[in-house]
């Protein structure tokens, strides 16, 4: 206790020894820093130019599809779109793995903006497209379905992000061009899942929900947990190309 | 790290201070790590903009030293020394003397956590070392500068 108490007094000596006077010219220098001529929200919208026309054109065009077969086979609807998401996160997956697959990571690692908030910005732009077009959709489910607007959007949810999650800690162990085949095949599985035990096992039953809002909570952990060891890995690959 | 830049510039510069003791050539030190890091700016983006103010500050204090031989202890910093309220002026002092026998590598490392002020988890990531082993050095530092003081 007497040595723990005479090395706080020590801790606070040293800081008062350190004391340097309040610097003098610091407003005036850093007021007149040189400003990037680009802030974040700018960066941001300079990517959406960067991911392929194609990706929008299909996400557009699968949102299209999913109206017309909602407006056409309405008690189907909610599976048919619960089926075709894994594809909405296909082309988000493959935009992640962009760099990977044409072998650039490194070479980007040395441009002015990080991999990291490159592959950040993307993901974020092409998620929040797709949740746009999902939110659009929803209403149109909610009105011919039973289920409600919360249960409806987990069931939506659920197999997106495990197309993502799946994908990602897959390419996270494989490289080039290879990852794209896993990840169309990921795609498919959770796609043919979903639509084939969806006609054999209810699984939109109300008395399962709360195992969809479990594995939601355990798919958006994990969507988390991969994404930070993408962008870690990217890390080390500068420390080692540094080193 | 997510410092803003006041904090980085408050930093950088008592580092600078403690090593060549004088205010004017601190914050020109402090001022060329910072333009030298806006002109790098492939570097900035990797989020050790901490690590790297250090590291060109601390290159730069050691050029400057070479230079013209700026002496860490000056009757400004005495003279500050003496009157800054707790200890007595004579005990301070003695504890900068016990300071400077220290090794190198020890006063840097205190001058760092408690001249800087640099958070632990900022520290270790700099050094490079987990939080447990920076808190082991820094427990025999001062443990080695109370063996010196008594």
């Amino acid at each position: 206790m007497k040595e723990r108490r005479s090395m706080e007094m020590l801790e606070q000596e040293l800081q008062i020894l350190f004391e340097a006077p309040a610097p003098q010219r610091r407003e005036k220098f850093l007021a007149g820093r040189p400003r990037s001529s680009m802030g974040h929200g700018a960066f941001v919208l300079a990517q959406a130019a960067y991911i392929r026309k194609w990706v929008w054109g299909l996400s557009v065009a699968v949102f299209g599809i999913l109206v017309g077969s909602a407006a056409r086979w309405p008690q189907e609807a909610l599976w048919i779109t619960a089926g075709m998401m894994p594809f909405l996160a296909l082309l988000a997956a493959q935009e992640h793995m962009r760099s990977a697959m044409y072998n650039m990571t490194e070479l980007e690692l040395s441009t002015r903006f990080s991999v990291k908030s490159i592959v950040l910005a993307r993901m974020g732009l092409l998620g929040s497209f797709h949740l746009t077009l999902l939110l659009l959709l929803l209403p149109l489910l909610v009105l011919y379905g039973q289920t409600g607007i919360l249960r409806t959007g987990v069931y939506l949810l659920v197999p997106y992000l495990m197309t993502t999650f799946l994908s990602m800690a897959w390419v996270r162990r494989m490289r080039g061009r290879e990852g794209l085949y896993l990840c169309l095949g990921i795609a498919v599985l959770v796609s043919s899942l979903q639509v084939v035990a969806s006609n054999t096992v209810n699984w939109y039953k109300g008395q399962m929900f709360p195992w969809w809002l479990l594995i939601l909570a355990l798919l958006l952990a994990g969507n988390v947990w991969e994404y930070y060891q993408a962008a870690c890995r990217a890390g080390s690959i500068y420390e080692n190309l540094a080193a | 790290m997510s410092m803003d830049e006041k904090t980085l510039y408050d930093k950088i510069y008592r580092y600078c201070y403690y090593r060549l003791g004088q205010a004017e050539l601190a914050e020109d030190i402090t001022q060329e790590a910072f333009l030298r890091m806006w002109e790098d700016r492939g570097y900035r983006e990797q989020g050790k903009v901490l690590q790297y103010l250090y590291t060109t500050a601390r290159h730069l204090c050691i050029d400057e030293y070479r230079r013209c031989k700026a002496k860490p202890l000056t009757e400004e910093l005495g003279e500050r020394l003496a009157a800054e309220p707790g200890l007595e002026p004579e005990l301070r002092l003695g504890l900068w003397q016990a300071f400077q026998t220290l090794p190198e590598e020890d006063r840097e490392l205190l001058a760092l956590r408690y001249g800087s002020e640099v958070p632990v988890g900022d520290l270790a990531k700099m050094l490079g070392i987990s939080r447990f082993a920076l808190r082991r050095r820094i427990t025999s530092a001062l443990t080695r500068l109370r063996t010196q003081l008594s």
